[in-house]
């Protein structure tokens, strides 16, 4: 892609160099950073989303094209037990609470007093984090915000681990939030790397993180976040990847 | 060959509703319908099994969990429980570090010529798409970054190619795919009766 322009982190592609990548986007054989690039193109330019659109039926009918083979019979047994191996609490099908509000206020009056010790060791950056606490608790006592709770996954699974992702359905270009609790610290040299999981597969990071009692990250939507289907969170090198490459110790669906 | 999409299936709907409220008879519904659609595709992207099976359940454990989640405006049932297979799939196999069998996905002339494929297993009137009817160098190139999550100079490295090739063989097979869709529909256009 020789015109190109880097602006940030962030490459920017026109309306003629995105029409020349949108099937490999389509397809999911752009890397990353080519695939954004075109993505953030599409939810900006009307006539390149029309062309886009032209493929949707297309992209679709690929799900259907493998052969078809029967389950075996050990799998729809184990199927057929999930019920009463995960039995349901209070059916809520759209919204899950978690935690409650005041368990919420306590994490983040934690989150506040951390950011006071801080605020002592370097007081111009802990002024930025103070804010950014109280305006998390005032957005987050609003009715419109959506909570999502992680899935632990295998790596993480002897570790107390709770997990949500909270975000605005009335606004979703607004920044969500991550919040976690005992969170053990990585492995050394690593860090935890957000992604944000589109329809088509491709991941979007979300931002990188360590562990601690309580790990609360703001997360900037690059577009929406109606245009994310799942979060998951993987082991990645401590200045993170361009794509999910270690162990997923989180999951959830948006 | 090809039907262009006109139904919603208003029905799984209702299912993924009922189960979204804890109902295992509609939970059962659902997996006995598309169980060996998920199953399908798991096993087409992992060519293992067992790693197939592990993937079929978790993806039935999160629609038994989470089918409040399932917005039908996105989609049919079973595109959205196929989505989320390739999705977990593909994510096992780049963990695992997997890639895909080289003396399977280049051998040209082994390429999958089932008889059967998911879309025939359902009266779902998703448009029906045959892969056969692409240039084998153009399928294998879709195939390998649609099912295996291989970017293109993944791809061109693999198939000793340059990349250029790989760009072509990939925009002229889905555009070549559009053209018979469109083309179809057309001729469906004319005589309303003869394919519905």
């Amino acid at each position: 892609m020789k015109s190109e322009k880097r602006t940030g982190m962030r490459i920017t592609v026109n309306c003629r160099e995105c029409l020349e990548q949108l099937e490999l986007y389509l397809v999911g054989a752009l890397p990353e950073d080519e695939a954004a690039a075109v993505r953030f193109h599409l939810h900006t330019c009307q006539t390149c989303a029309a062309e886009a659109a032209t493929y949707a039926p297309i992209i679709e009918a690929l799900h259907y094209t493998p052969p078809l083979v029967a389950a075996p019979p050990t799998l729809v047994e184990r199927v057929a037990a999930l019920p009463a191996q995960h039995p349901r609490a209070a059916a809520h099908p759209h919204r899950t609470r978690w935690p409650s509000w005041n368990t919420l206020a306590a994490v983040l009056v934690i989150g506040l007093l951390f950011a006071n010790i801080w605020l002592y060791r370097n007081w111009r950056t802990a002024q930025t984090e103070l804010q950014q606490q109280r305006n998390l608790i005032a957005h987050l006592a609003e009715e419109q915000w959506r909570a999502v709770h992680l899935n632990v996954d295998e790596p993480l699974q002897t570790a107390p681990v709770q997990a949500a992702f909270y975000y605005s359905e009335d606004d979703p270009t607004a920044p969500g939030y991550l919040i976690i609790r005992n969170l053990p610290p990585p492995p050394a040299g690593k860090a935890y790397q957000l992604w944000l999981i589109r329809p088509d597969g491709v991941r979007d990071s979300g931002g990188l993180f360590r562990g601690g009692e309580t790990v609360v990250l703001p997360v900037e939507p690059p577009t929406s976040w109606h245009a994310y289907q799942e979060l998951g969170v993987t082991i990645e090198p401590a200045e993170g990847s361009p794509g999910p490459t270690g162990p997923r110790v989180l999951n959830g669906g948006l | 060959m090809l039907l262009l999409a006109l139904i919603l299936d208003e029905d799984d709907t209702d299912l993924m509703h009922r189960v979204a409220h804890g109902d295992e008879a509609a939970f059962r519904h659902l997996y006995e319908k598309y169980l060996d659609a998920v199953y399908s595709m798991a096993l087409k992207i992992t060519r293992d099994p067992h790693m197939a099976e592990d993937i079929a359940q978790d993806v039935f454990l999160r629609l038994w969990q989470r089918a409040g989640q399932y917005r039908s405006q996105r989609g049919r049932v079973l595109t959205w429980l196929l989505s989320i297979t390739r999705n977990h799939a593909i994510d096992r196999i780049r963990y695992d570090n997997r890639r895909p069998v080289a003396e399977e996905e280049l051998d040209l002339t082994r390429l999958e010529t089932a008889n059967r494929t998911i879309w025939q297993a359902f009266e779902d009137d998703v448009l029906r798409l045959s892969l056969d009817e692409l240039p084998p160098e153009q399928r294998q190139c879709l195939e390998l970054a649609f099912f295996y999550g291989l970017s293109h100079s993944d791809i061109a490295e693999m198939l000793n190619v340059p990349l250029g090739t790989v760009k072509s063989r990939i925009r002229l097979g889905l555009q070549k795919l559009r053209a018979i869709y469109l083309e179809e529909g057309q001729e469906q256009s004319k005589s309303p009766a003869s394919d519905v």
